[in-house]
C-alpha cells in the first residue's frame, strides 16, 4: 500500500532522514515512534510531498509518488492530519471539511463524504457553523481528522494526534481511528510520542532515532526490547 | 458547489468573548456587510443614489466640484478591495499595487489618446495589460514570501514609476492628459453614477468570488499554508490567481482614476500611492470587504480634511505645505492601527456589540 524505500531528506545542509525504509500494508495500522527531533514530522512532510525527498522512493499502491506534487498524492488517496491540527481557523467547521475535499469537484460526492465524517464525529455536527478557531482541542483534532477523511483517502497519515489532548480525548480519538481501520479497511500510519497509546492500536511499529529506523516489529516484540522500554515506556 | 456555506449563517453562534473576537477579526468584517440586514443596506443605497441631489441642495454652486471629489472614494474602494484580496485574504504582502494602478491609467491614456481607440475598449485593454503585469510580478513572487515579497514588489513600484517618467519625458509632457474621454464621463453626475455602479458590481462579484472555492483556497493559504497544500491546494496557482485578480481590479481603478482626473501621472505608480492603499486596508480591516470600504472612505477623506487647513500652514516660524503631510499621516495611521487596532475599523461593529452584550448582562445581574 504505502512503502518507503531508503528515503533521505532534510533542510538545507541538515540531513534529517537518512535512508529510512518502512511500509504500511493495506488495512494495517502502523505506528512510527520517536523522540523529539527524531524526524517524525519530516517523514510525514516527505510522504505528503510538502518536503522534497533527496534520495529513495515512495510507493503508493505500486506507483512512484516521490516526485508528485502534494495535490497529486491527495488525489491518489493519501491524506495528512498535520501536527498541531493546523486548522483553517477563520473558516467554519463546515468550510474546513469542504476544504478537505478540495481535490473533489462533484458536490454530491462532497456531501456524501461529509455525511460519513459526521457519522464518525457527531460532535462536529453541532458545531458545523462555528469558527474552527473556537473549537476545543478535542473538537479541533476531530475536525483535523475529518478534514483529512474528506478526500476519501485510502491511507491516512497522522502526525502526533494525541498532542496536547486530555487522556480521555486521546482515548476517543484513538477509538475512532481503530473503527475507521476496522470498518472501512483504512490504512493508517501514525507518528507518535505517546508510545504506549500508539502501540495499543498498531499492528506494527517502527522506532525512529536520529533520522534512521532503529527498531521495528510488532508492539509485543518492541515492548520486550530494552531500548524502547528505556526510551519511551518509562523503564 | 452545493457544499458552499455562506459565512453569514454563523450569526446565530453565541456571543463570542472579546479575546475570541480579536482572534477572529479576519473574516468577521466580511460578515458585517451582510449581517447589518436589509434595512442598513437600503438606507446606504438610498443615500448613495440620492447623494448628487443632496449635494445640490447642500453645496449649491460648488455641488459639482464636491461630488467630483467624493467620486474618488469609489475608485479607492476598488483599489483597496484589490489590495485586500491579495494581502488580507491570500496573505501576499504586496507593496506593488501602485504599479498596476499606474499601468492602468497610462494604458487608458495611450489607447484613447494616441491610438484613438474607443473608451471602453481602452478600459478592457488596460485591465488586460494590468493582468499581464500581475502575472509577471506574481510569477517570481511565488518563490518568496513575507518581508522579502514586500520589498521585491516595492522594487516593482520603483521600476514602474521610472518607466512611466521616462515615457513622459521622451514624449515631452508633464502628465499624460486624457483629451479623448466620452463627453458623458466629463459630467460630474454621470461620472459619479458610473463609478458607483462599477464599484457596487465589482464588490458583489468579489464577494461571491471570496465565498467560492477560490476564495476559500485563499483564506486557507492565509490560515495555514502547509495545511492548504496538504489538502491539495496548488499554492502556486492560487497565489498567482490572487495577483492577477488584484492587478486587474487595481488596473481598472487606475484607468478610472485617470478618467476622473482627466490625466495620468507617474505619481500614480509611486511608493506613496502604495502606502495609501496599504493604509486603507490596515486601517479599514484586513480580510474584510467592509474594511476595504471603510478604509477607502477614511483615507479618501483625509486629503479633503487637510484641504480645509490653510496652506502653507504656519507653526511658529515653520511653514508647512499641507499636501506634503498626507503620506506622513498615512504612515502614522498605519503605525497606530497596527499597534492599537490590528483588526481595523471593520471590527468596531463587532466589538461594540460584544461590549453592549456584556454591559447589558452585567446590568441585568446575569452571570
Amino acid at each position: 500500500m504505502l512503502k518507503v524505500e531508503r528515503v533521505s531528506t532534510g533542510y538545507g545542509p541538515l540531513e534529517v532522514l537518512r535512508e529510512v525504509s518502512l511500509e504500511a500494508r493495506a488495512g494495517e495500522i502502523v505506528a512510527v515512534l520517536g523522540a523529539n527531533g527524531a524526524g517524525k514530522t519530516t517523514l510525514m512532510r516527505a510522504l505528503t510531498g510538502l518536503l522534497a525527498t533527496r534520495a529513495g522512493a515512495i510507493w503508493l499502491d505500486g506507483q512512484h509518488v516521490e516526485r508528485l506534487a502534494p495535490e497529486r498524492r491527495v488525489r491518489l488517496g493519501l491524506a495528512l492530519v498535520p501536527e498541531g491540527r493546523d486548522l483553517f481557523g477563520s473558516l467554519t467547521v463546515r468550510e474546513n471539511l469542504v476544504m478537505g475535499a478540495f481535490t473533489r469537484r462533484a458536490s454530491a460526492e462532497i456531501e456524501a463524504a461529509m455525511a460519513r465524517v459526521l457519522a464518525y464525529f457527531p460532535r462536529l455536527k453541532d458545531r458545523l457553523h462555528a469558527q474552527a478557531a473556537s473549537l476545543s482541542g478535542g473538537e479541533g483534532q476531530m475536525l483535523a481528522i475529518g478534514r483529512a477523511l474528506m478526500s476519501q483517502p485510502r491511507a491516512l497519515l497522522l502526525d502526533e494526534p494525541s498532542q496536547g489532548l486530555a487522556p480521555i480525548v486521546v482515548e476517543a480519538v484513538f477509538d475512532v481511528l481503530a473503527r475507521l481501520n476496522r470498518d472501512e479497511g483504512l490504512t493508517i500510519l501514525l507518528v507518535e510520542q505517546n508510545a504506549r497509546k500508539a502501540l495499543g492500536i498498531a499492528g506494527r511499529a517502527y522506532v525512529l532515532q536520529s533520522g534512521t529506523v532503529a527498531l521495528h516489529g510488532t508492539p509485543r516484540e518492541l515492548a520486550d526490547t530494552a531500548t524502547l522500554r528505556e526510551l519511551y515506556l518509562g523503564g | 458547489m452545493a457544499a458552499q456555506q455562506t459565512p453569514g449563517s454563523s450569526a446565530s453562534a453565541p456571543a463570542p468573548t472579546m479575546a475570541r473576537l480579536s482572534r477572529l477579526a479576519w473574516v468577521r468584517g466580511a460578515r458585517v456587510l451582510t449581517q447589518g440586514g436589509g434595512a442598513t443596506f437600503a438606507v446606504v443605497a438610498l443615500v448613495l443614489a440620492l447623494l448628487p441631489t443632496l449635494f445640490d441642495g447642500f453645496f449649491g454652486f460648488s455641488a459639482g466640484f464636491q461630488l467630483h471629489r467624493i467620486t474618488l472614494i469609489g475608485i479607492f474602494v476598488i483599489a483597496a478591495f484589490a489590495q485586500n484580496i491579495l494581502t488580507g485574504y491570500a496573505a501576499q504582502a504586496s507593496l506593488g499595487n501602485a504599479a498596476f494602478f499606474g499601468v492602468g491609467g497610462y494604458m487608458l491614456a495611450w489607447l484613447t489618446n494616441d491610438l484613438g481607440k474607443p473608451y471602453w475598449a481602452g478600459i478592457l485593454v488596460a485591465v488586460g495589460v494590468a493582468a499581464v503585469v500581475g502575472i509577471l510580478v506574481g510569477g517570481p513572487a511565488l518563490r518568496i514570501s513575507g518581508a522579502y515579497l514586500a520589498i521585491a514588489t516595492l522594487g516593482l513600484v520603483f521600476v514602474t514609476v521610472s518607466l512611466l517618467d521616462l515615457w513622459d519625458t521622451t514624449a515631452g509632457r508633464q502628465n499624460y492628459d486624457l483629451s479623448n474621454l466620452p463627453a458623458l464621463l466629463t459630467d460630474d453626475h454621470t461620472l459619479y453614477y458610473t463609478i458607483l455602479v462599477i464599484t457596487v458590481v465589482l464588490l458583489w462579484l468579489g464577494r461571491n468570488l471570496l465565498r467560492s472555492r477560490v476564495g476559500r483556497a485563499w483564506i486557507a493559504i492565509r490560515d495555514s499554508e502547509a495545511a492548504a497544500e496538504a489538502v491539495g491546494v496548488n499554492l502556486a496557482r492560487f497565489k498567482l490567481l490572487a495577483f492577477v485578480v488584484s492587478a486587474m481590479l487595481t488596473g481598472l481603478a487606475g484607468a478610472l482614476y485617470a478618467t476622473w482626473a482627466t490625466t495620468a501621472s507617474s505619481s500614480m505608480a509611486s511608493a506613496d500611492q502604495t502606502i495609501a492603499f496599504l493604509t486603507m486596508i490596515i486601517v479599514g480591516g484586513l480580510g474584510s470587504i467592509t474594511g476595504s470600504i471603510l478604509g477607502a472612505i477614511f483615507v479618501g477623506f483625509l486629503p479633503l480634511l487637510l484641504g480645509q487647513l490653510p496652506s502653507p500652514l504656519t507653526i511658529g516660524s515653520a511653514q508647512i505645505q499641507v499636501s506634503t503631510l498626507t503620506t506622513g499621516i498615512y504612515g502614522m495611521l498605519l503605525l497606530l492601527a497596527l499597534v492599537f487596532f490590528p483588526s481595523g475599523l471593520s471590527s468596531l461593529g463587532g466589538r461594540g456589540r460584544a461590549l453592549w452584550t456584556r454591559l447589558r448582562s452585567r446590568a441585568g445581574g446575569q452571570p
